[in-house]
């Protein structure tokens, strides 16, 4: 595969550098825009596979310009937000942005990000949109027989267990919001019930952990909600 | 110039209302006086018992007296009495009144059936007041009258009591005479008649008719020769005589017993409510408590219906309504929320009885403290305006509430300026901490990054190293400070800013865990988890700020290879999460202080990295604010352990 091209959003001059020379090092390919307006023009120029976003620009809101590519493009968008509320980043994943890191990051924790995203990318590109089963890792899921398995032994899950756990895989590598989640399984008039899914996703939890590879399967967002992690092929 | 006027205090005015139309005048006239010495000015009325008896027309003067008197600015008093001159001089010696208006007529009327002229009387009582008269002329003077149809119904009761009596008065006279008792004895049965007639009946025209029909009765049944008007016993004139005095004497006396006893009944009962009204005022601290108090006040006195708006923020809020038995939900017409409007606005009473918006239902008084309005009241008038000495009270209750509102809101204040200066306080500590303490490990940066820059390529690679690390760790512990910072700036706003949901404890240690990877790579982390999901209500980012606060203390504090332990466990309905390490502890004489703000220990100079002393203090107030506690204790053998416990959330799920 060709070296992924990065989109940087970052009004910052030294940050925009530092993100530019960390994805140098590592032989990403990059483009630059320091606001909203340039953004979206390299976007739709360069069709980049991935896009790094600081949420606050100088001439339009993060997650204003998230709605506008979303309304054209799927590219797996990254944003990167200072304010330590968390919900910015809530909002911007629920209006379609795929992961967040937060100011101050580590140079890590932003190639552990890219890997991340870049994984699903290629997963998504290689799996046919309605594939009938899921491979991650260890777990496997077969939609048509509704049943899910960890090294081949088939998991008892209770029905808003399985559905939980689908969703996830179908999201895999995707930050979905505890809104989004709960929406997802009791409808919209149950927005608020992120105590139940607390209890559920504990014991879908419980029983994946069962099998010692899958137990970092769901990753946990304290205050935003979970993701499921795409296990390294090997 | 603000020398005070010595006369200013001096000189009080007391004016005495009546029902007369021409008491306007005498308003008028001592309301210039008053203003003349720029005196106070009170107006008294003085409720007899005839004013039971007053008719509609004279109640609605005296109502116009009295509001013309309030408006002018006189403080309105009632009391109640029968002696008019003594009741006024009494009032006027205690309230310390130095000045006397009154209105004197040419002709004295029933009201004041004696011969001396009431001024004469309250010069007599009270001889060192000063006195301005006010004649008038050809003005009528009220004389106690009896509606005919009111009374209808009472003339029955009374007839039938008056006959019955005195059927059984004479039975006993016959019996008595045939068993050959005195005289003296049928005289005697006939008074106690008597006595029964005028404290059952409601005027004294009966007493009076029984006084003499009583002696006529005598004279025909029971004296020689029986059955005629005439009498042979030389002595028996001067019985008669004796008897119609005696009958007389009675009656008046029985009569005047009986006002006094209700008068004095209904006073005790309005001194109590007012009694009652103070004393649950003083246990009232809330605005809402003193209006409930002021609605259950006046609802026990007037049985009428009662709104109250109170008043937010210098505007009026939505009423309240308290029915009276029967009585339903007023429509608040236009006019009534004009005339709610104008008493708030103008300080005034408005609605019924009075000159504003009199249409309207009720009668609405202004709750205020000199310039300052609380609220309105309203009191249902439904056509029968409250009396006097109803709205003397009315207005005494309304005046305490007020005085209660006042006092609430003096407090209230004083304490918000309170809480501001020791918010102040501790933002300008928090400024100097933070600015001094972060100079340290931007000193640091700044040094170590210029050395990297101007002379990086002649340093051995060892030390390039350390100094690289040495930035990375400022800018690190730079970051946890701001960090801590945010949490702070968030917990000032106090319980209101905590965004509480249901979190699983597991999840916010191990973001802890996770956020302090690096610190924690050369200390083995040993995590002992409870085998039920222990959910806790938080403010997740909070609480996980506390953690990592703690775990943070035991890097600073335990040497590199130290173990963290980190249990979690239910107890007595509480989550309790236990993080120890096994470094050298904390020394019993510190443990007190560990939680206050600023303090650091092992910091004695003050310009240690370890730590800016709020860290701990935050874990403290964070912990509060979700009803929790936190404590610390020692690691056997060596060591910390701190602890906190929050209550257990308990989670029902829906499937």
């Amino acid at each position: 595969m060709n070296k992924p091209l990065i989109l940087i959003v970052e009004d910052d001059p030294p940050i925009r550098n530092l993100i530019s020379v960390t994805l140098e090092t590592h032989e990403y390919r990059h483009i630059t825009a320091g606001n909203a307006g340039n953004a979206i023009l390299e976007a739709t120029s360069h069709n980049p596979d991935i896009m790094l976003l600081d949420l606050g620009l100088p001439d339009m809101d993060g997650v204003e310009v998230i709605r506008k590519i979303r309304s054209w493009s799927n590219m797996p968008i990254i944003v990167i937000s200072a304010r330590s509320d968390d919900t910015d980043k809530i909002e911007a994943l629920d209006a379609g942005a795929d992961d967040y890191l937060t100011k101050p990051f580590s140079v890590d924790e932003l190639l552990a990000r890219l890997r991340v995203t870049l994984r699903r990318l290629n997963q998504t590109r290689t799996d046919s949109p309605d594939s009938p089963v899921f491979i991650n890792g260890s777990l496997k899921i077969d939609f048509a027989a509704g049943c899910a398995y960890i090294s081949d032994e088939e998991l008892h899950l209770t029905p808003i267990e399985y559905k939980l756990l689908c969703l996830l895989a179908r999201n895999c590598g995707k930050v979905l919001t505890h809104k989004y989640i709960t929406q997802q399984l009791w409808g919209a008039s149950w927005e608020n019930n992120v105590a139940s899914l607390r209890v559920f996703m504990a014991t879908l939890r419980k029983k994946l952990e069962a099998s010692p590879d899958a137990s970092m399967l769901i990753q946990t967002h304290v205050g935003i909600g979970y993701r499921m992690i795409r296990v390294a092929d090997n | 110039m603000s020398l005070q006027n010595p006369e200013k205090s001096s000189v009080r005015v007391l004016v005495c209302l009546s029902s007369s139309a021409s008491n306007a005048k005498v308003i008028h006239a001592a309301f210039k006086i008053a203003a003349a010495f720029q005196g106070t000015l009170t107006a008294l009325f003085v409720e007899t018992p005839a004013y039971s008896l007053m008719s509609d027309d004279d109640r609605k003067r005296l109502r116009s007296n009295m509001n013309l008197a309030e408006k002018l600015g006189a403080r309105i008093e009632t009391v109640t009495g029968d002696d008019v001159p003594y009741q006024i001089a009494e009032f006027a010696r205690m309230s310390d009144i130095s000045t006397v208006v009154i209105g004197q007529t040419n002709t004295i009327g029933g009201l004041l059936r004696r011969k001396k002229s009431l001024t004469d009387r309250l010069v007599a009582y009270a001889p060192d007041l000063d006195y301005f008269i006010i004649p008038y002329y050809g003005t009528k003077v009220y004389v106690a009258r009896k509606p005919a149809e009111r009374n209808r119904k009472r003339f029955l009761a009374d007839s039938a009591i008056f006959l019955s009596s005195m059927l059984v008065s004479t039975a006993i006279g016959f019996l008595f005479s045939h068993l050959g008792f005195t005289d003296a004895n049928i005289i005697m049965v006939y008074l106690l008649g008597l006595l029964v007639v005028s404290i059952f009946t409601t005027h004294r025209a009966y007493s009076m008719v029984w006084a003499v029909i009583s002696v006529l009765l005598f004279d025909l049944l029971f004296t020689t020769p029986r059955f005629t008007f005439y009498a042979y016993g030389t002595g028996y004139p001067v019985t008669f005589l004796i008897m119609l005095a005696a009958a007389f004497t009675i009656s008046t006396l029985a009569i005047r017993l009986k006002q006094n006893a209700g008068q004095s009944a209904k006073a005790a009962q309005r001194m109590s409510v007012v009694l009652d009204t103070d004393r649950q005022l003083t246990k009232a601290k809330s605005s809402e408590e003193i209006l409930s108090v002021l609605a259950d006040q006046l609802t026990k006195l007037l049985h009428r219906s009662l709104i109250i708006y109170p008043a937010e923020n210098d505007r009026l809020g939505d009423p309240n309504f308290y029915p009276a038995a029967g009585d339903t939900i007023p429509y608040r017409t236009n006019e009534e929320k004009q005339a709610v409007e104008w008493a708030f606005v103008h300080h005034k009473r408005t609605g019924a009885t009075t000159d504003i918006f009199p249409s309207s239902d009720y009668l609405y008084y202004c709750m205020r403290v000199q310039e300052h309005a609380y609220g309105v009241v309203g009191v249902a008038v439904h056509d029968s305006p409250p009396d006097a000495s109803e709205q003397s009270v009315l207005a005494s209750v309304v005046g305490e509430c007020s005085l209660a509102l006042e006092n609430a809101r003096n407090a209230r204040e004083k304490e918000e300026t309170m809480m501001l200066a020791e918010n102040e306080r501790l933002r300008a500590n928090l400024l100097r901490a933070v600015s001094h303490d972060l100079r340290t490990p931007l000193t640091s940066i700044m040094g170590s990054a210029d050395s990297l820059m101007t002379c990086g390529e002649t340093l051995d690679p060892k030390t390039r190293g350390k100094l690289y690390s040495d930035i990375y760790q400022d800018a690190q512990w730079l970051n946890g400070m701001v960090e801590n910072l945010l949490s702070a700036s968030r917990m000032t706003g106090g319980k209101l800013n905590l965004n509480m949901t249901t979190e699983l404890m597991e999840d916010m240690i191990s973001e802890a865990v996770t956020h302090l990877s690096r610190q924690l790579k050369n200390y083995p982390v040993h995590r002992t988890r409870s085998e039920e999901l222990l959910f806790v209500k938080a403010d997740a980012r909070l609480l996980v700020q506390v953690v990592i606060n703690l775990l943070d203390n035991a890097v600073k504090y335990a040497p590199e290879g130290s173990d963290i332990w980190i249990d979690t466990a239910e107890r007595n309905g509480n989550v309790v999460v236990r993080i120890a390490d096994n470094g050298p502890g904390i020394p019993d004489d510190q443990k007190e202080r560990i939680f206050d703000l600023f303090y650091s220990s092992g910091n004695p100079t003050g310009d240690s990295r370890r730590g800016l002393g709020i860290g701990l203090a935050l874990c403290q107030s964070i912990i509060k604010a979700h009803d929790g506690t936190i404590s610390v204790s020692d690691h056997e053998p060596h060591g910390a352990t701190f602890e906190f416990s929050l209550p257990r959330d308990e989670v029902n799920p829906n499937e």
